[in-house]
């Protein structure tokens, strides 16, 4: 089975600052293994820890999985997954970005503000930030707060996605998901983070059994 | 407790937690997604690791003998 690691450049982890050796065995002994073991994802758990390089690793068993990742005491760096790069990321973020805006939109309609929701929704590129901060403003008018909100969430990942990680795009449409006063899912967050997960599979091309 | 649930400032207060690994996993999980949407609160959370893992280094460190004798001559009751 594959399994993927998000790294910063030069394949260091995210959060220790450990460089990954590509190609070698390294192991850790210890009993404790979320603090002392080797981290890495299935493809369910790749929108959690998006970062700037995606990595194949190969994982010695046994293999523990918890909600949102997997566990080693031996991981192997194998391959970089090259289609991951930051015009992917930056699509990536330009789609979580079209989700939150189909979150606010959905939320005004079913508040009964049709009209304001389909201003948002035709809104070109350029517009949308203050066509968001527009609608906000006719939603609070009306008392629709939790419209307010989703159109809050379209400001901030407009915002992200021009001066945050991806990682800041893709949370934010899982907050607005979450924020959602009617949802399709028992689990909004878990399912926006679902469909993020498809999309890195289709566009990188990874194997979704994995 | 989920990412969605934690704060700038409760990650401020857990940096230390987090460093002696004593969070239980799902908390774990949320602090480390929040650094990595929140890059404020990541160069924090860099910068408390290096502090704390240079003060680990230095407790480890054996005390020279001189400045051993000197601090216990501080510590000594004063006549």
């Amino acid at each position: 089975m594959t399994y993927f690691k998000f790294l910063r450049p030069g394949a260091v982890s995210p959060f220790t600052r450990y460089v990954w050796p590509v190609g070698e065995w390294v192991s850790v002994d210890a009993t404790d293994l979320c603090r002392s073991g080797f981290h890495a994802c299935a493809l369910a758990h790749l929108p959690y820890w998006l970062g700037e390089e995606l990595w194949e690793v190969e994982l010695a068993a046994p293999v523990e999985e918890s909600r949102h990742k997997v566990v080693a005491r031996r991981a192997r760096l194998l391959s970089r997954v090259e289609a991951w790069t930051p015009a992917a990321a930056r699509d990536l973020g330009a789609a979580c970005v079209a989700r939150t805006i189909g979150h606010a939109v959905a939320e005004l309609a079913e508040a009964g503000l049709r009209e304001i929701a389909r201003r948002l929704r035709d809104a070109e590129d350029a517009e949308i930030a203050v066509a968001a901060a527009h609608c906000a403003e006719q939603a609070s008018a009306k008392g629709a707060w939790q419209a307010v909100t989703l159109c809050g969430y379209v400001s901030d990942a407009i915002e992200a996605l021009e001066a945050y990680p991806v990682a800041s795009t893709a949370y934010i449409a899982a907050r607005a998901a979450d924020q959602r006063t009617t949802a399709e899912s028992d689990d909004p967050y878990a399912a926006e983070r679902a469909w993020q997960a498809g999309w890195l599979a289709t566009r990188l091309r990874l194997d979704r059994s994995s | 407790m989920r990412a969605a649930d934690m704060s700038c400032d409760l990650v401020a207060g857990l940096m230390s937690r987090w460093w002696d690994g004593v969070m239980d996993d799902r908390d774990r999980d949320a602090y480390e997604q929040h650094l990595l949407f929140c890059p404020p609160c990541m160069v924090q959370n860099d910068k408390a690791r290096i502090a704390l893992t240079a003060l680990a280094r230095a407790a480890r460190e054996p005390v020279p003998a001189d400045l051993r004798r000197d601090l216990v001559a501080l510590l000594r009751p004063m006549p």
